[in-house]
């Protein structure tokens, strides 16, 4: 064991002597990619290439809420889903739906109600999708306009439509013709999708928003949007400390040390124990480090700190399978330092540390579930702020052990390939 | 104390080592000669059980395998290439490969002093090794094979790549090995250095054993005979019949026996400005043995 501290006391010296580097790499870059990158995903970034996935919970159970999910789910920016409101915040804390809507008891969809500054709809969102929160108002709103315009248009429902909002008015039994067309008219000038006008008659006026569930009410949430995009930093961290490893691991081969470690009366094994350990210290150094920096400076606070425990572990320990493999994926130390930021750069794409998940085609998305980075941000993200439980953190946590052990034993295959 | 049975090893198509067998006794400096890709390297190589052998035994001390750390704490190897981390200092990096060889504490730091001081790096030992001139990280990539002061040395072209002053102090801690008794395998294509330091060499090319002796021996056996030459004041008049070729006023003989030839030249008469005596040396037989051609 003493030879194996050793080495990684050895590898950590080296890693010192390189300040400048480690700082930029796993430090200063990390934040910026927190503050800036990270900050833009929480709400600045739009567009989107696949549905928001969406839960919908309907406690009204009655014609108009039955009517409003039908014409919620024809839209083409939503994938619907039907859930118990606990299975529903469930799922948007763990991050596998982007929000939920609930048409709580008594729903109604009147055209008074469209007036209104707020529809009878509550959601609830996850705060580091807010981007897709913005698709999610849009398509509630049209799909309220669409249940009443399809009422409009039929003679019968209008009518009754016309009597309901005059009673909401106070007025009572039948309505006067001059009313009713004074009606139909103001109607008619609040909102033009309140008549029959083809759908390219131009941009149609906006409706009124629906209410947001505050994330406070939630179990779990978020105090900043520094608790969301600082696990993107970390992230960053590491695959700026795993590239850095990687490439010093590939130096020592091509200067000659290497040999002269094989030579030495210790086994491959120490070697490559000596080099992961420090690796493993560096890596949850790193982690520290940024949580630290992101506790003081920007108010980061660990939900659930035995989660954040577990996680850290694991996701740092899948980055040293990871340092192992990218250190064999050339002969010298700049061929292992492009190869392996290539390969960095399409795990961080496809797990989401560079791009949204949700502006990526579906078979992208699914490719991404083989990118330790996604499991590793869900790792982060379910100690800092999601409040995953012990038994939550345990799928990425496992994810992210299993992928490390495939790529470390890659990269032991890999290496006694390189002659001494 | 080293010996070696029929030792092969192939790279492809390239045959490395051909079948070679030789003994190095214990206390005794070898030297194993050769030009570039003669397969002196890849001989050390499978000593120390970083290549394996294709066929052939390897005995370092009675032990077969030289991998086993047992056998691989009785061997000092300091290869060809530096292997230093420049980014540390003498003293880190001696420590850190006294480690290694399980040196610890306080023999570990006396060892260390020792080394540097026999380094003559006392007063660089705590600057980064980038920081040293070449002749400085050779010494102390020395140092780093002999800290735990191992039985067998082997060492690969040792001076390689050195100022004068570097190297001789190089050959002085060589030879002060060689009298505390350590057994050296030394590779070099300095033949001065192996003239100088080795009881016995081998010379070697395209992964054969050429010959192997003492020096003097092998001088002998395959260095021919010591050239006699002599330029005159003015040419002998009539015939020629002493040894020698005359041409001219300069006056050429091979011979055994140089000092008699030089003597009946006198005796004659002639009139000699000025004379030299080129005595076969282990550069001319390993120049005979190997060839002339340029290697890569």
């Amino acid at each position: 064991m003493r030879t194996v501290l050793a080495i990684a006391g050895k590898n950590l010296l080296l890693c010192w002597r390189d300040r400048l580097a480690f700082f930029w790499w796993m430090i200063g870059f990390p934040l910026l990619i927190a503050i800036l990158i990270g900050t833009m995903f929480a709400g600045v970034l739009s567009g989107q290439s696949q549905p928001v996935l969406v839960a919908v919970i309907d406690e009204a159970r009655n014609s108009d809420s039955r009517e409003f999910i039908a014409a919620l789910s024809q839209s083409e920016i939503l994938q619907i889903s039907r859930s118990s409101r606990d299975d529903a915040e469930t799922c948007v804390r763990r991050g596998s739906l982007s929000a939920f809507v609930l048409l709580p008891a008594g729903f109604k969809l009147t055209p008074a109600g469209l007036l209104d500054a707020r529809l009878p709809i509550a959601v609830g969102a996850d705060p580091s999708r807010t981007a897709e929160l913005a698709y999610l108002q849009a398509a509630l709103r049209e799909a309220a306009a669409g249940v009443i315009r399809a009422r409009w248009n039929d003679p019968l429902r209008r009518s009754e439509m016309i009597d309901a909002w005059l009673k909401a008015q106070g007025r009572s039994g039948p309505s006067r013709s001059l009313d009713r067309a004074a009606v139909e008219a103001l109607l008619a000038t609040f909102d033009p999708r309140l008549t029959s006008m083809p759908e390219s008659a131009g941009p149609r006026p906006a409706l009124s928003n629906v209410e947001l569930i505050p994330f406070t009410a939630w179990r779990n949430t978020p105090r900043s949007p520094f608790d969301v995009c600082f696990p993107l930093g970390m992230i960053w961290g590491l695959l700026g400390l795993t590239a850095e490893f990687a490439m010093a691991f590939a130096k020592e081969r091509e200067t000659g040390t290497w040999l002269r470690l094989r030579i030495a009366p210790i086994r491959r094994w120490q070697i490559l124990l000596g080099n992961g350990l420090a690796c493993l210290v560096a890596s949850v150094g790193v982690i520290a480090m940024l949580l630290l920096v992101g506790r003081v400076a920007c108010g980061v606070r660990v939900d659930n700190p035995l989660a954040l425990l577990l996680g850290v572990p694991c996701v740092a320990l899948c980055f040293v399978g990871l340092t192992m493999l990218l250190s064999v994926l050339g002969r010298t130390e700049s061929s292992v330092g492009g190869a392996g930021w290539a390969c960095l750069l399409v795990m961080a794409m496809l797990g989401g540390g560079m791009v949204p998940r949700m502006f990526m085609p579906s078979w992208m998305e699914t490719a991404g579930n083989l990118s330790p980075v996604k499991w590793a941000i869900v790792a982060f993200e379910g100690g800092i702020w999601r409040g995953f439980s012990l038994r939550e953190i345990l799928l990425p946590c496992s994810l992210l052990l299993a992928q490390g052990l495939v790529y470390g034993t890659l990269g032991v295959i890999i290496m006694p390939r390189f002659k001494e | 104390m080293i010996r070696v049975d029929h030792l092969r090893k192939t790279f492809g198509s390239t045959r490395a080592v051909d079948g070679i067998s030789f003994e190095v006794r214990r206390g005794e400096t070898f030297g194993l000669l050769g030009p570039n890709g003669a397969g002196k390297t890849t001989t050390l190589h499978m000593l120390v059980g970083l290549l394996k052998p294709d066929a052939g035994d390897i005995h370092i001390d009675g032990a077969t395998d030289p991998t086993r750390p047992r056998v691989r704490r009785s061997i000092g190897l300091a290869p060809q290439t530096l292997s230093l981390y420049e980014d540390m200092t003498a003293t880190e990096n001696l420590k850190f490969f006294g480690r290694l060889y399980g040196l610890r504490d306080g023999r570990l730091s006396e060892r260390v002093a020792q080394a540097i001081e026999q380094a003559g790096l006392a007063d660089r030992s705590r600057h980064l090794v980038k920081t040293y001139s070449g002749g400085m990280k050779r010494r102390l990539h020395l140092a780093c094979a002999l800290l735990h002061q191992p039985q067998v040395l082997l060492l690969d072209e040792p001076t390689l790549g050195v100022d004068p002053q570097a190297r001789l102090h190089i050959l002085e801690d060589i030879e002060q090995l060689g009298r505390q008794g350590r057994t050296i395998l030394f590779t070099t294509h300095y033949i001065e250095e192996a003239q100088k330091l080795c009881n016995r060499v081998a010379i070697m090319d395209h992964g054969r054993i050429l010959a192997m002796d003492t020096v003097s021996a092998m001088i002998d056996c395959h260095g021919g005979q010591a050239v006699v030459h002599a330029e005159l004041d003015e040419a002998p008049p009539g015939d020629w019949s002493l040894p020698g070729r005359l041409n001219g006023t300069s006056l050429s003989a091979e011979t055994d026996h140089p000092f008699e030839t030089v003597r009946r030249w006198a005796a004659s008469g002639i009139r000699i400005r000025s004379l030299s005596i080129e005595r076969p040396s282990l550069e001319t037989v390993f120049l005979r043995l190997t060839g002339r051609r340029l290697r890569d």
